[in-house]
């Protein structure tokens, strides 16, 4: 399982999970926390638990919403 | 202080929103069918009442959608009706003044499910972080409390199926206490195996598998109730509050009264319902001789029924016979503790038609009672009582009235 992610499909995963609809311009945008975009901390730890389970992404990374997806992302592509 | 209906939110197996409701109860439309929500086989109960046509999209905030269970969804929903059937925005009521009350008797257990499954096939990691919230009793109050900006006192009430009454007397002694507004009522969605085979044990759900004959009160053939989903969510204001931002008051809640009379012991019910209709006429400055409509429990066991016609005897004595009495949840199902509030909304329509529903599929009643049957029967219905029973002893009566002509400027 790749731990790589593209823009679009991380909207559509954090979407999918919470229901807030993310854009993939909303996901690569460093000014944009999770916070800002609607996502709480229940949400957040939703579509962490499902990268970890279903795209590789090690058990031990935890984020608040107050992070920006585009952490997220970059942590998912090794370019942290 | 009086209570006032202001507004309905009705989300039934007969139909969504009051203008389909009330046309397919007036004519005894019966809305059961065999499960869909789930494969009945192999459990033994196939008839029930279902909502079909009901989606949240458009009703519920898609990332309300996600974090909650269908039986939120309807009461997220029916909250919205009601608000707009009372034309009341809540922003225009004192924030700490607004308050919702709801009954509920399975909480969210299709989402429930869903996560327990999950759980068995692929361990704790593979458990959402909203099962935390969405299965819990008071998950519809919270949301409807939330989405409207109600900030006034709030709670729920899991007291079996009679809480579906009881939540309006909670209601009313909030505005007693200074409230101007509550959302009030019970939504369920209780079709998934794991909750319905939780009631098989009481044998008290139809394992008849013609919608035609599944669910029939007061007869020979009664042999359990078919479950149903839905329910409504009524807006219930201070008389002075609606009557001062000149709302309509649909019904005035006059007087409630509760009894309990222990597990299964249905022959203890007679008393116990005789005992809370009594309370709740005396609460309401009328006696047994003003009830124009009664609208009955109807559970369907044969005991359960032959104590409900003995508490209606011991009622009305010699006028027994010539007191409408009516089921029209034989149509579409008991609902839990959304059954109740569904009666106290069809009552309402009632009270405002001049009609009184009938008993669908019911033909021929066992007991001397005049149970309502066929089609609607028109009647000038002033006061109407309404009886609920739980599956585990609670009994609870809830009298309605006509309001009084308005009269505008006086006390």
């Amino acid at each position: 399982m790749s731990a790589h992610l593209s823009p679009d499909e991380l909207a559509a995963l954090i979407s999918r999970c919470t229901g807030v609809t993310v854009t993939a311009e909303q996901v690569t945008d460093p000014h944009h926390t999770f916070d800002d975009l609607g996502v709480d901390s229940l949400g957040l730890m939703g579509v962490l638990g499902e990268l970890q389970r279903n795209h590789g992404m090690p058990r031990d990374v935890d984020m608040q919403p107050d992070r920006s997806p585009r952490e997220l992302l970059s942590l998912l592509t090794g370019r942290a | 202080m009086k209570a006032v209906v202001t507004g309905l939110g009705v989300i039934a197996p007969s139909g969504i929103g009051v203008e389909r409701f009330w046309p397919a109860v007036r004519d005894g439309h019966v809305a059961l069918a065999t499960v869909r929500r789930y494969e009945p086989n192999p459990y033994p109960v196939r008839v029930v009442g279902e909502v079909r046509g009901f989606g949240p999209d458009g009703w519920v905030d898609p990332r309300v959608v996600v974090q909650t269970d269908r039986f939120t969804h309807f009461a997220v929903a029916a909250t919205t009706m009601a608000l707009d059937d009372a034309g009341l925005d809540p922003a225009t009521v004192p924030p700490f003044g607004f308050g919702v009350v709801t009954a509920s008797y399975a909480g969210g257990v299709e989402f429930g499910q869903r996560e327990i499954e999950r759980l068995w096939d692929g361990g704790p990691e593979h458990v959402g972080p909203y099962q935390s919230i969405a299965w819990f009793y008071a998950a519809s109050t919270g949301q409807v409390s939330i989405g409207n900006g109600l900030r006034g006192p709030s709670g729920v009430l899991v007291a079996d199926e009679a809480g579906g009454l009881d939540v309006f007397a909670v209601a009313d002694g909030e505005l007693c206490r200074g409230a101007s507004a509550m959302v009030v009522g019970g939504t369920e969605a209780p079709f998934c195996p794991f909750s319905m085979c939780c009631q098989l044990g009481l044998g008290l759900l139809s394992t008849n598998e013609d919608p035609a004959t599944a669910y029939l009160p007061f007869t020979a053939h009664a042999a359990g109730f078919a479950p149903a989903e839905g329910g409504a969510m009524l807006v219930v204001e201070d008389e002075r509050a609606a009557s001062d931002r000149g709302a309509n008051a649909r019904a005035v809640i006059a007087g409630y009264g509760s009894t309990y009379t222990g597990t299964r012991c249905f022959d203890r019910s007679a008393e116990g319902l005789l005992r809370a209709a009594e309370t709740a006429l005396a609460d309401s400055d009328l006696d047994a001789g003003d009830v124009d409509v009664v609208f009955l429990d109807a559970l369907a066991d044969q005991r359960a029924d032959a104590a409900e016609a003995e508490a209606l005897r011991l009622l009305f004595g010699d006028r027994t016979d010539r007191v409408p009495v009516t089921a029209p949840k034989s149509g579409y199902g008991r609902c839990y503790a959304g059954a109740a509030v569904l009666d106290v909304a069809t009552a309402v329509l009632a009270i405002e038609h001049g009609a009184v529903p009938p008993t669908p599929g019911v033909h021929d009643c066992r007991f001397d009672l005049d149970l309502v049957t066929g089609t609607a029967r028109r009647a000038d219905i002033r006061s109407a009582l309404v009886l609920s029973r739980g599956q585990h002893g609670g009994n609870s009566a809830l009298v309605l009235r006509r309001p009084d002509p308005i009269t505008r400027g006086g006390e």
